[in-house]
């Protein structure tokens, strides 16, 4: 898969998950369903980096300790984490369990789970992000930045007078 | 095509097990320490044992939308999302360099 593919998903996965995060922007019926959908959206970004994430189960004992091992342990921490608020989610939803017709008999706790979950998501995920920061950087770099700077500069270009380059 | 295929069935049987374990997980420790019966403990559940009325308390917030949606709220939210996660990201990033520097150091 491509580079830019990932960035585009990535970007779209990070967007969604800002709204699903602040539920007060979307109500709660979209909160809901946009947190089933981004089940979707978490399988499809694994499938995206499956590659790198068996190379990385392979080596992961392989050495004592290298940047790749806390990338794995992070990333699985965060997949068990978004899990987590998922299933929390769907137990103490309200829209989507009434849709579905399903009578969950969920107990306190998932309330509570569902709390702590969503903030140790939050933690995990900013963590996710800074390890592949240079990743980040320069693919944004190369598919934003790059041709904003061009879009910019052509305009500008076409416009200058013939004679101004000599 | 049947790669992709086996890698979606891998991945949904992976969430599916920490999802049965996180439950089961749950499930026998509040009942351990008596938390099963939630009308006992819910005040929130009624007397018909339906759930109320839709009352967000995500991220362990008091926040009530159950009027809908707020735009202002929300953006407000997100903001401090992102300033959360930009605090974060700063900080791993620069105990990154200084790892990377100190590492560089040591070898010559």
């Amino acid at each position: 898969m491509s580079t830019k593919t990932n960035l585009i998903l990535d970007i779209t996965i990070f967007s969604v998950f800002l709204a699903v995060s602040n539920p007060a922007i979307t109500g709660l019926a979209v909160h809901e369903w946009l947190s089933v959908a981004f089940i979707a959206a978490l399988v499809t970004h694994i499938l995206f980096h499956w590659e790198w994430i068996a190379t990385l189960l392979m080596q992961f004992f392989k050495k004592l300790f290298h940047s790749s091992r806390l990338n794995f342990v992070v990333d699985s921490l965060l997949f068990v984490a978004m899990i987590s608020v998922m299933l929390s989610g769907i137990l103490v939803s309200r829209v989507v369990a009434q849709a579905l017709g399903l009578n969950l008999a969920a107990g306190p706790a998932w309330r509570s789970i569902h709390s702590v979950s969503a903030d140790a998501t939050l933690v995990l995920m900013a963590l996710h992000f800074a390890l592949h920061w240079k990743w980040v950087v320069s693919s944004v770099n190369r598919y934003v930045a790059a041709p904003l700077i061009g879009l910019i500069r052509r305009p500008a270009a076409r416009t200058a007078p013939v004679g101004e380059n000599n | 095509m049947i790669k992709i295929v086996f890698r979606i069935i891998v991945i949904l049987l992976v969430i599916a097990l920490v999802t049965a374990g996180l439950y089961f997980l749950v499930q026998n420790n509040s009942s351990n320490i008596g938390l099963s019966s939630e009308r006992q403990f819910n005040p929130q559940q009624t007397q018909d044992g339906s759930r109320p009325a839709a009352r967000g308390n995500f991220r362990g917030g008091d926040h009530e939308f159950e009027n809908g949606a707020s735009l202002l709220r929300g953006l407000g939210g997100m903001l401090v999302t992102l300033f959360q996660i930009a605090i974060i990201t700063l900080i791993v990033v620069q105990l990154q360099k200084i790892l990377g520097r100190s590492r560089r150091l040591a070898r010559s």
